[in-house]
């Protein structure tokens, strides 16, 4: 997150920085072509104007006359004033305006303004030639520097600029920090979100739409979390109630069989080999239920301890032959690595492999064999289990990674998730009878 | 079955012992009454409801409880947490919850075993004998049982052949007990070596070889012929009585 967001940040600051600095330039260069943009001077319009009136301009028997006419715009006027401070001579020159000037009147208007009209003036040999404008139709300053500060200019110029770009990165990484902060804030909202844990954004800034966006997905969220839970736990007290409805029944037919079993009566006694068989199937069902419950809502072992399997395994064959009463359903074992170990849940494992053996004796007539082969390849165990018998339908193979609708077909589905639940990988399928692959991490002594 | 017990004095004081049964499931009650009636226990009282049972306990001593845990008026724990006031039997709770924490409660609050419904009813004698034996400090009575025309004496540490004794070892012993604990089931290995040498017994297979062997000898008409002992290969052995 913080690299990306910290490339957020430094792309957002440059993009900010660089745009100020391009206004920056645009304004200084644009201030340049303003400041020298004649459009708005009268300067040229009216340096034409004397000139033209200084060279027409002539005077005979002491009468100034303009010899060709000019064209002075209507509102402007023209004036001769000559060495002694006479105006001599005008040309639409309003009433206001003196016949007659000092040297200090002179030097005042000759720079600004006579009577608020600005006007520009020509010394000529007839006199000083005055060109007056409309009033306040024309702003005179008057600029003036040392040479010094022309020659520091270009110096002071960069060390504005400099201070510029100082300025304008300086604001940018500001903005860029408010946002990689906001950002920040919602990177780690979507994330928790991503955790399933509860966000609460602030809302607020530039990303308060979005942070409500992220408050209102997380709440919609815990809402659906609750549903799950409260339906989960609807199942698993359902699942415990039928187990525990069950087991009770159960311990009676199971007790009344054995009873069954002590009769001198030969018929009377084989009916409760057979109650006795059938209930102790029930019984594991219901101990497969529960399992498969449990393992539904915590898929982790809880007992995980140093295991050796082999001890494990021979013992799950022996409880499938012993709980078996036809002596056609054989086991037939090749445990090549007798210390292999594993870390795992003895109980769990046990079923697991119990359920894969009885399987193949309870969907396979006698007589049927089942060969089981352990063995150590470097750090895994892969156990192969392999029965001669007629294999299971494909539809059954297909679903081992759902839990199935009724308790009949759960061995194969709860021996695949135990298998899982402890690290390692579980392929089945049909070839000349049914065979199962499982592979489970070693441990190493 | 070829089984044959002798009880002596200690068993006798043994299945005197009084039992207390609660449970509300009526059928349930009287098949547990039953089989433990069969096994030589007659004092065996049953209660439906933890009202009637501490109305017995207060009534008689009592030597073993066997508790139901979901009853009518109350949990058989709490019924076990207010006998224990008064009444210091041992416990036995017997219920359909097989959930690990209940177990664990179960055990914490004193019980000293826990078994989950559905059980054999011989599981649940051997565990009840188990337990008075230990509670009480009652010792194993002279027992054995017979195979074809041999009797295995557990006091005697023999198998009596034509009148003659042919003496068993201790560890001949433990592995002849835990195959006769599991008549006509297979006894892995691993179960039979974990009997004789404990948690540790990796690398002591061969040993057990042997040991069966000898047993053999003295068990079977025909050693190389196991008609008793018989050797289920790669899994373990199973000792089966043939009436026939």
């Amino acid at each position: 997150m913080d690299k990306t967001a910290f490339k957020i940040f430094i792309s957002t600051t440059a993009i900010a920085a660089s745009t100020a600095v391009l206004l920056l330039l645009i304004n200084f260069f644009s201030a340049g072509v303003l400041i020298t943009d004649h459009n708005y001077s009268t300067g040229d319009r009216s340096e034409t104007i004397l000139r033209e009136a200084e060279q027409s301009l002539v005077c005979c028997d002491g009468q100034y006359r303009l010899e060709n006419p000019i064209a002075l715009p209507e509102d402007c006027w023209l004036a001769l004033i000559d060495l002694k401070g006479e105006l001599v001579w005008s040309s639409q020159l309003p009433g206001y305006i003196p016949r007659s000037y000092s040297i200090n009147d002179i030097a005042v208007m000759s720079r600004w303004y006579l009577c608020d009209h600005p006007v520009y003036v020509r010394t000529t040999g007839l006199g000083l030639l005055v060109l007056g404008l409309p009033r306040e139709s024309l702003g005179k300053y008057q600029l003036q520097y040392t040479m010094a500060w022309f020659d520091s200019l270009p110096r002071r110029l960069l060390l504005v600029i400099a201070v510029d770009l100082v300025v304008a990165f300086l604001l940018a990484a500001l903005l860029g920090a408010g946002l990689y902060r906001r950002l920040k804030q919602i990177w780690s909202g979507i994330s928790s979100l991503g955790r399933e844990e509860a966000v609460e954004l602030p809302e607020r800034g530039l990303t308060a739409s979005v942070a409500a966006a992220i408050n209102r997905c997380s709440q919609a969220l815990r809402r659906k979390d609750k549903a799950l839970a409260e339906r989960d736990k609807a199942r698993i007290n359902w699942v415990n109630g039928i187990s525990h409805d069950i087991r009770t029944p159960l311990a009676v037919i199971m007790g009344q069989s054995e009873l069954l079993l002590s009769s001198s009566d030969g018929d009377t006694r084989r009916a409760g080999e057979l109650i006795a068989s059938q209930s102790l199937k029930v019984k594991h069902l219901v101990e497969d239920l529960d399992l498969m419950s449990s393992l539904e809502n915590d898929m982790q072992p809880q007992r995980k301890a140093p295991l050796r399997l082999c001890p494990t395994i021979r013992q799950a064959a022996s409880d499938a032959i012993n709980s078996c009463s036809d002596p056609g359903y054989q086991v037939e074992l090749e445990l090549l690595s007798p210390a292999a170990c594993i870390l795992g849940d003895q109980a769990l494992l046990q079923r697991a492999f119990f359920n894969l053996i009885s399987n193949s004796f309870s969907h396979n007539a006698a007589p049927c064999t089942l060969r089981i082969r352990l063995e150590q390849l470097k750090s895994s165990l892969h156990i192969h289990l392999q029965d001669d018998g007629c294999g299971v339908p494909q539809e059954v193979l297909d679903s081992l990674d759902t839990m199935p609708g009724t308790a009949h077909g759960m061995g194969l589905p709860m021996a695949y998730r135990i298998i899982l639940a402890h690290g390692g990988s579980f392929s089945c399928g049909n070839d000349k009878g049914f065979f199962v692959d499982i592979s489970l991490p070693a441990l190493q002594p | 079955m070829g089984a044959v017990n002798a009880m002596n004095d200690n068993d006798k004081e043994l299945y005197n012992k009084k039992i207390l049964l609660v449970d509300d499931e009526p059928e349930l009650s009287r098949t547990i009454v039953q089989a433990l009636n069969k096994a030589g226990f007659y004092s065996v009282y049953a209660a439906p409801d933890c009202r009637s049972a501490q109305s017995i306990c207060r009534s008689q001593p009592v030597s073993l409880l066997l508790l139901d845990v979901n009853l009518p008026d109350g949990s058989g724990f709490a019924l076990l947490s207010s006998l224990r006031g008064f009444c210091s039997a041992p416990a036995i709770f017997l219920t359909a919850r097989g959930q690990e924490q209940d177990r664990l409660l179960g055990l914490e609050l004193g019980a000293d075993d826990y078994i989950v419904k559905p059980f054999f009813m011989q599981e649940l004698v051997l565990r009840v004998l188990a337990l008075l034996r230990r509670s009480y400090g009652i010792k194993a009575g002279c027992q054995g049982f017979a195979l074809g025309k041999r009797y295995v004496d557990y006091g005697k540490a023999a198998v009596i052949a034509d009148g003659r004794e042919l003496p068993l070892t201790a560890k001949e012993l433990i592995l002849l007990k835990k195959l006769y604990e599991n008549l006509g089931r297979i006894v892995t290995y691993d179960s039979l070596c974990m009997a004789a040498w404990g948690e540790e017994y990796y690398g002591h297979e061969n040993t057990l070889t042997v040991h069966v062997r000898r047993l053999r000898e003295k068990l079977e008409e025909q050693p190389s012929k196991p008609r008793y002992l018989l050797t289920q290969r790669g899994l373990g052995y199973k000792l089966v009585i043939d009436d026939g």
